[in-house]
């Protein structure tokens, strides 16, 4: 393939996917997707292979979405499919995500037969169930999470279907919300279609196949290398969350195993916890095949466009009845809680391997507190998902970054303060940083953050973080990061928040909810001495752990005590020794 | 009248003035020197222009945008409110490049230590929560003060909404500093909601104003050295120019002060050749820079990254739109790890520059292309100042493009110029077609050094059938200066359902909005009659987020003012986006007015050219590689001896002392009486599908 005509024409889907990506971003109606950002786009051929994908969204929405597509349309028959459908799905069993995460796609049809879907997935901003926003702690069967949508026709040759339209409308409790996100999918997908449809009429479809083709080639090649600079050989790391959402003192095992064998990697979880009781659960490709490939892209080809050939070197072991390939009727709203742990459980199994590329692990959670309740004055539900970026973990020869949100969750925004009070009755008391929450190090672990707030009226509040017990783990010698952890605040007397429980906040009463830090790496102790003071001045450390985590003395002043110091670091120095 | 106009960029600095009773037209080019001043003075002393007689200056420069990118701006103090001194290091909590896991963030501006918070607290609809503690305001200022602060930034939660506390704080701070600190105060900037976006805007303005202010008040006083009384003003980043005084206290509104003014001349002179919408196409060294002009306005924008959202810092006023993208002559091309053919975004930028430079460059760029493929003269380069080496040019590609990928060296040669051309093409796409407008509709005008010879083939590419290429293409930013009226814009938030909405009271709060612009433009000597106003009102359908600005140029008082808004909204919103309601309610946003200062504009007409085709005088003929045909003969013009009304065809090239222009087979010429030269694109040649399975040949 002439490599000109093949750059143009990959570069274009890439394009045309950043195109689809604004649309949609900027004329969304629920802020789970205009603010956060939690929907992703991209093209899938005729077999379910990803073509391309949007390059700043969503990891955890693109590495199913082909499967989702193709069991969607062998559903249907894809006989049956013409120009001018629509199709929208959640179906559980085949997306094995939660209900909220709706595909929209858009066939599109090339001499006489199918060639591509243009589609979009994006977080629907409640699909009914037992609370507001859909799911919902105490869940233990997918009926009680809200409207399980089959494959369906959401329009018909240019038509819409109306019945399936009010059949949605009516199982929300948001229904303009659903309904202009649901419209906005569209207009995206049929975008999409439009330029591939350019795109074809001007290079021809062979043209542009053999182009896909050699794009997966290239993907794969740049895979293969990457996976063959890692030593050959079996690894292996454990961990754990803290319990299934159901029973307190039943803590959730993560075991992953890695087996690299040349250029080929197989990430195996076939010790991972069985399929638990609660919400944690995920299907084989929402679950194992998701998480393992956002993974092993971030460790083989991180800065190039998604596509079926990044993953080739790939395979993944998930036998079904574990919490990644969870059987009917699991629930699954909490599909990806478990993600940040398994990816970092998988880097800590690879850290030997791969000293200088893996970080130390993050705060292992993707989400923090939620609050809903019903506004007597307008007459309106309401959701407010606090915002909770957490600590990362140290690099290998860097400070860790300022809080952000979980890997998988890549280019998900926080919500701005500003514009959650504005629309809800609810105040912010402290959005700040977490002192002495990163795990100490030569190169210190990331700050969670500490966040506090009330409502002026009655509400819910459940808190979501189920990693409180296994803290962020340090590399090389690097100390644990602080763990996740929520409170409520009654009268300035803290209770810990129990993430089984749906707590009834009385107006006035606080919340608060501390996310985890970073893991540190490298001794701590061979951190420079002023470097450790900058921490104590800007408040990222106290200046009794700059003396207990780092041997560093100092007075209120940060006058660092030389003596006093070399003496505490010789001590550690000769008590290693 | 004179009306002086200088720009400052990386590498020299430009001038063009204009005497509007004799009507001369005077540009002048000179080498920007390290104390950048001293480039003006130069370029005005070259320039011979009698500053005395000058009632307007205006002036675009780099200096606040380059304090914030090589980080030389003052060590800067932040005063919030209690609990949320974070906000500038938290930012977002997103992870721009997502599969990256040793992805880093931008050190905060103001370090943590320097962050200082006040007890005060305002509610989203600006009432007060706890008041302002005014003894603990002057506590911390003083502890700001202990800690050599040189600016302070002062952003409360809320206070676009009410900003009575940022007063009060901002008035202690005076109190208790005096003159000796910059203060830098977030809703004098914007009244909108975001705190991260607003708080980041308002360090931005106090970490550069120290150094912008002293930048100005040193080009005052040499200004006052050349005996000039009049008006001095500097350019916007929105595309209006501001007073010297008022850029001293908010020169965050400068940032994107020397790309804009080339926007501006763009429009310009094309509206003059009859279109009204343009695409602005200024390709350099590093960049490619696209704006959009629709319907003899341009594109505005709200919020952007100085350096990039990876590792920038954000900023959120209005800009005119920009789309810069990484593909300019000194664009580096390379062949990655996957093996396939990359363009940019590192550049060879001038120095050492392009292989063919001969300045110890040893990558292949974009400009050893042209010059291979013959499109640029290796004598004529700069005006003959710089020979190029056509033999390096083939070495580097040959070695780094052609045998990598098993390509003939000027197949190689022209995949280079290909790839970034259709890079170009996308990104125009982007801002067009994205938008819901047909970029047939538009005329590309092209400009800065490389603009000109790649501006036909973009235009191919995207079915423009215009290319206008300006006279003085390469000191089109000082020209644009010369064109632009002042100008402020205001806003101010406000919720409310149209349905609801009571059109006087529309009115109370746009001339509310206005008045205090009117007040300004007046005392930096506007007459009434050379004052007027935009106004604008955000709309979105209730529920969402993003709004779309619609114009409102009736009055408000006018029969079916608000179903007229909806209207039109409904009609924007279904091509924008593809889709619209019918009965959804839609909720007012913001109202926005800009209140502006005519000025008069030069004419920048030569006079009128013969109506009969006037012969071009050939000046030299090379071969030179096409699309579809390759190496052809080629006749060679030069741009200063086309007469007005000359009329070349294509193929043929034609040189200036800035650029070099292309017209491939096909395509027609004609120079106006503005100078511009006016191409009209031939449309693409049915044998292209040929010459893509010709290129397919080569390697399979």
């Amino acid at each position: 393939m002439d490599p000109i005509t093949l750059e143009i024409i990959n570069s274009s889907l890439a394009a045309y996917a950043d195109e689809m990506t604004n649309s949609f971003w900027r004329s969304s109606y629920s802020y789970m997707n205009y603010e956060v950002r939690d929907f992703a786009v991209g093209f899938i051929d005729r077999e379910g292979r990803i073509i391309t994908q949007s390059r700043y969204t969503h990891p955890a929405f693109t590495g199913d979405l082909g499967y989702v597509v193709k069991a969607a349309v062998d559903d249907i028959g894809e006989s049956n499919i013409s120009q001018g459908d629509i199709i929208v799905t959640n179906d559980p069993v085949v997306q094995g995500q939660h209900l909220n995460n709706t595909v929209v796609f858009a066939p599109l049809i090339c001499d006489g037969r199918i060639f591509a879907y243009s589609c979009v997935r994006a977080h629907l901003h409640d699909v009914g169930g037992a609370t507001v926003g859909s799911g919902g702690p105490g869940a233990t069967e997918i009926f009680q999470e809200g409207l399980q949508i089959s494959a369906s026709r959401l329009y018909r040759k240019g038509v819409a279907n109306e019945e399936l339209y009010r059949l949605i409308e009516r199982n929300t409790r948001f229904p303009e919300i659903v309904r202009g996100d649901l419209n906005a999918q569209v207009a995206a997908s049929k975008l999409g279609l439009r330029r591939f449809l350019e795109l074809i009429e001007k290079f021809g479809r062979a043209t542009i196949e053999k182009a896909v083709m050699a794009s997966w080639d290239m993907a794969e090649r740049a895979a293969r290398k990457a996976v063959s600079a890692i030593p050959s050989g079996r690894y292996y790391a454990e961990s754990f969350l803290d319990n299934d959402g159901i029973d307190l003192e039943k803590p959730v095992p993560i075991r992953v195993h890695v087996e690299i064998k040349g250029e080929e990697m197989t990430i195996d979880f076939s010790d991972i916890s069985d399929q638990v009781k609660g919400a944690m659960n995920s299907g084989y490709y929402g679950g194992a095949t998701n998480v393992g490939r956002i993974v092993f892209k971030c460790l083989t080809t991180p800065r190039l466009p998604s596509n079926e050939g990044c993953f080739r070197p790939l395979t993944i072991i998930c036998p079904e009845g574990k919490i990644l390939n969870a059987r009917r009727p699991a629930a699954l709203y909490e599909w990806s809680v478990t993600f940040p742990t398994i990816i970092d459980t998988t880097l800590k199994a690879l850290s030997n391997a791969l000293v200088s590329r893996v970080p130390a692990a993050t705060r292992g959670d993707p989400r923090g507190a939620w609050i809903s309740g019903f506004n007597e004055a307008t007459r309106k539900y309401f959701t407010i998902n606090i915002p909770h970026p957490g600590g990362h973990g140290a690099r290998p020869t860097a400070d860790a970054p300022s809080p952000k949100c979980s890997i998988q969750q890549g280019n998900e925004h926080g919500l701005p303060i500003e514009i959650v009070e504005t629309k809800n009755p609810v105040i912010f008391e402290r959005y700040a940083l977490r002192e002495d929450s990163g795990g100490a190090g030569r190169y210190r672990g990331g700050l969670g953050t500490d966040v506090m707030a009330y409502l002026e009226l009655d509400c819910d509040v459940r808190n979501q973080m189920s990693r409180s017990k296994c803290p962020p783990w340090g590399l090389d010698g690097g100390g644990n990061g602080a763990t996740n952890i929520a409170f409520t605040v009654d009268k300035g007397r803290e209770s810990p928040l129990l993430r089984t429980k749906i707590h009834r906040l009385a107006s006035g009463e606080r919340v608060r909810v501390l996310t985890g830090g970073g893991g540190g790496h490298g001794d701590p102790f061979d951190r420079p001495a002023d470097k450790v003071r900058d921490d104590a001045v800007d408040g990222y450390i106290s200046i009794a752990a700059a003396r207990d985590c780092y041997g560093v003395v100092m007075n209120q002043k940060f006058e660092i005590d030389e003596q006093a110091t070399a003496t505490s670091r010789n001590k550690r120095g000769e008590a290693a020794q | 009248m004179i009306r002086i106009a200088t720009d400052v960029g990386g590498t020299f600095t430009d001038l063009a003035a204009y005497d509007s009773e004799t009507g001369e037209f005077i540009i002048a080019k000179a080498s920007t020197t390290p104390e950048v001043v001293n480039g003006v003075s130069d370029v005005m002393h070259k320039a011979r222009v009698d500053a005395a007689k000058a009632d307007y200056f205006i002036h675009g420069s780099t200096i606040a945008i380059n304090t914030v990118i090589e980080k030389k701006g003052v060590v800067t103090g932040l005063i919030t409110t209690r609990g949320f001194r974070d906000v500038l290091e938290i930012a977002r909590g997103n992870i721009v490049n997502s599969f990256d896991l040793l992805f880093t963030t931008p050190p905060p501006l103001v370090p943590r230590r320097l962050r200082l918070e006040i007890d005060e607290r305002i509610r989203a609809d600006g009432s007060i929560l706890r008041p302002l503690d005014e003894a603990e305001v002057k506590a911390r200022v003083r502890d700001l003060m202990g800690q050599g602060v040189k600016a302070i930034a002062v952003c409360l939660l809320h206070a676009y909404a009410n900003p009575v506390h940022e007063k009060r704080v901002a008035a202690l701070v005076r109190e208790v500093c005096g003159e000796a600190i910059f203060v830098s105060v977030s809703s004098d900037i914007l009244r909108e909601y975001r705190e991260f976006e607003r708080t980041s805007t308002a360090v931005l303005n106090a970490y550069v104003g120290p150094r912008v202010g002293a930048y100005l008040h040193s080009l005052q006083g040499r200004l006052a050295e050349t005996g000039f009384r009049g008006s001095a003003m500097v350019m916007q980043s929105n595309g209006g120019t501001m007073a010297f005084e008022l850029a001293k206290v908010q020169p965050v509104r400068t940032m994107e002060s020397g790309p804009v003014g080339g926007t501006v001349a763009a429009a310009h002179l094309a509206a003059k050749a009859g279109y009204r919408n343009v695409v602005a196409f200024d390709m350099g060294g590093t960049t490619a820079k696209l704006s959009l002009v629709r319907d003899g306005n341009f594109e505005i924008s709200e919020g952007y990254w100085i350096g990039g959202e990876e590792h920038g810092y954000a900023l959120q006023l209005p800009v005119v739109d920009v789309v810069e993208i990484g593909a300019g002559g000194g664009s580096i091309a390379r062949v990655d790890e996957m093996g396939s053919l990359k363009i940019g975004p590192t550049s060879a930028g001038a120095v050492p520059g392009p292989a063919c430079y001969g300045k110890g460059g040893n990558l292949a760029t974009v400009s050893d292309a042209d010059l291979l493929l013959g499109r640029l003269n290796p004598d004529y380069f700069l005006g003959g100042e710089l020979t190029l080496s056509p033999q390096k040019s083939f070495e580097v590609i040959a070695a780094q493009v052609a045998q990598p990928l098993g390509l003939e060296v000027m197949r190689a040669a022209f995949g280079i110029i290909k790839i970034a051309d259709t890079h170009m093409a996308h990104a125009v796409r982007l801002m067009t077609v994205e938008k819901g407008h047909d970029p047939r509709d538009f005329v590309l005008v092209a400009y800065g050094g490389a603009g000109p010879c790649h501006a036909v083939a973009v235009a191919r590419e995207l079915n423009i059938g215009t290319v206008v290429i300006p006279a003085n293409s390469g000191i089109l930013s000082a020209v644009g200066m010369l064109l632009t009226d002042a100008k402020e814009e205001f806003v101010l938030s406000r919720i409310c359902a149209l349905d609801v909405a009571v059109p006087a009271e529309l009115e109370l709060l746009f001339q509310e909005l206005e008045t205090d612009g009117f007040r300004r433009m007046q005392s930096a000597g506007f007459g009434s009659s050379d004052i007027y106003t935009r106004r604008a009102v955000e709309l979105r359908y209730t529920g969402q987020e993003f709004t779309l600005r619609m114009p409102v140029t009736e009055p408000t008082s006018s029969e079916g003012f608000l179903g007229n808004l909806r209207k039109r909204f409904s009609e924007l919103h279904e091509l924008r986006y593809g889709h619209a309601f019918d009965k959804a309610t839609l909720e007012i946003v913001a109202l926005r007015a800009e209140v502006c200062g005519r000025l008069e504009k030069p004419k920048l007409d030569m006079g009128p050219h013969s109506t009969g085709k006037v012969a071009a005088p050939e000046y030299d003929n090379r071969q030179v590689y096409f699309e579809g045909c390759g190496k052809v003969p080629c006749r060679v013009y030069r741009r200063d001896r086309l007469a007005l009304g000359s009329h070349i065809t294509g193929p043929a090239i034609v040189e200036d002392m800035a650029s070099t222009t292309v017209l491939h087979p096909g395509d027609t010429g004609v120079v106006d009486s503005h100078g511009s030269l006016i191409i009209t694109v031939a449309p693409e040649a049915p044998n292209t599908a040929a010459e893509h399975g010709e290129i397919l040949a080569v390697t399979t």
